[in-house]
């Protein structure tokens, strides 16, 4: 996929590139780098934080409810319920990152988009 | 999202029987973003059972909760809907070292909207600049209930939309952007007293993320009601559908006379009819 330039155009996007992922029976490690990678990007002692870090809570225990093993390219494992809740929860959290959050965690939840989806 | 969000904490300690998450929906998603709901909102309090309160204008909220049988992650997810509330006890779980997996993060009641809103849609047909879009963003309206939840299972309310009033201007239209998620039956009476004719329709829409595929249907196809004329229409989920938002177009064909005046109102229910 091409890199998305900033985090809207990561949300507007989430569908089509994490459905790619779906598709291509990669979701499971997509999410889970993705959320394994802003672990300690928005903190528990910031209150301003909570909004993102609970996004990041819901996305992290779908990545690891999701079926681990199995599935193929065009068959995926994944459930389409829980492809579609991963598309959204990203979306949603590239959003509010970018209203909520710091400049630097902006870039670091870009950063974890473009190089996980 | 409101924020800082409400304390559902003060509800306790002024010894009140629940909690009442009611705020308007985020506009964030205003942006190329558009279309995904992104407010999530915390409870650090336990609760007997969760409803959707009787002014919440979307239909679909999800509650994740710690959950200590529900191994690796830890979180439980329930959907409630004005069909279906939730009702049992939930530990908030906040405790220091009472985490969810694999985040880390502190354990505590979660409740986001699933419903899809778009605070940037422009009706396509709409002429900007130029036309006029007054768009009403959605009622989140969530009741956490810290005692026993009533037997009767709680209702959202018909909603009553009223004005006699909208801003018209000869050659240009008026577009109103109204919720309607979920609701089963629809009434809308129109009454045009503003001394000229208006030409008058009605659209069902579903919103899409990144507005790429938003869907508009075509309810009441835009016809000319004359002065000292009214239109009404029922839109029924069993033979219309369901929409997320219903547009009403006003495009009046002159200048509106002095105490020019319309009598629009549209009830909205969960209750077929």
């Amino acid at each position: 996929m091409a890199a998305r330039a900033d985090l809207p155009s990561a949300a507007s996007h989430a569908f089509i590139d994490l459905g790619a992922k779906w598709n291509a029976n990669t979701l499971v490690t997509a999410l889970s780098g993705f959320a394994a990678a802003l672990k300690n990007t928005f903190l528990e002692a910031n209150p301003t934080d909570h909004p993102c870090g609970n996004w990041l809570a819901v996305i992290a225990a779908l990545a690891v409810t999701m079926p681990q093993t199995g599935g193929s390219v065009g068959a995926p494992a994944v459930t389409f319920e829980q492809m579609s809740d991963a598309a959204k929860w990203v979306a949603a959290l590239c959003i509010l990152a970018q209203e909520l959050g710091t400049s630097g965690q902006q870039s670091a939840v870009l950063v974890a988009y473009n190089g996980n989806f | 999202m409101s924020y800082p969000q409400p304390s559902s904490t003060a509800p306790v300690l002024a010894g009140q029987g629940f909690f009442r998450l009611k705020t308007p929906v985020s506009t964030f998603a205003s942006g190329s973003g558009g279309g995904c709901p992104t407010d999530i909102y915390e409870s650090t309090q336990g609760a007997a059972a969760f409803a959707i309160g009787p002014e919440s204008d979307l239909a679909h909220y999800k509650i994740g909760y710690l959950d200590p049988t529900n191994s690796p992650s830890l979180m439980s997810i329930v959907e409630i809907t004005p069909e279906r509330m939730f009702s049992g006890l939930l530990y908030a779980r906040n405790e220091p070292g009472t985490v969810y997996q694999p985040s880390g993060r502190q354990g505590r009641i979660l409740i986001w909207p699933t419903d899809l809103w778009y605070a940037g849609y422009t009706p396509s047909a709409a002429v900007i600049p130029g036309d006029t879009v007054f768009t009403y963003p959605p009622q989140i309206d969530i009741i956490q209930y810290y005692s026993n939840p009533p037997t009767i299972q709680p209702q959202r309310n018909d909603k009553l939309w009223f004005t006699q009033y909208l801003p018209m201007t000869s050659g240009q239209t008026t577009w109103l952007v109204l919720p309607s998620y979920g609701r089963s039956y629809i009434d809308v009476e129109f009454a045009n007293a503003t001394g000229q004719a208006v030409t008058y329709g009605i659209l069902g829409v579903l919103y899409s993320f990144g507005n790429f595929a938003t869907q508009e249907t075509t309810l009441l196809m835009a016809a000319s009601v004359a002065n000292n004329a009214s239109q009404n229409k029922v839109i029924k989920s069993s033979t219309d559908g369901v929409f997320d938002a219903l547009v009403f177009s006003f495009a009046i064909g002159g200048s509106p006379s002095a105490n020019a005046s319309i009598n629009f109102r549209a009830t909205m229910s969960d209750t077929p009819r």
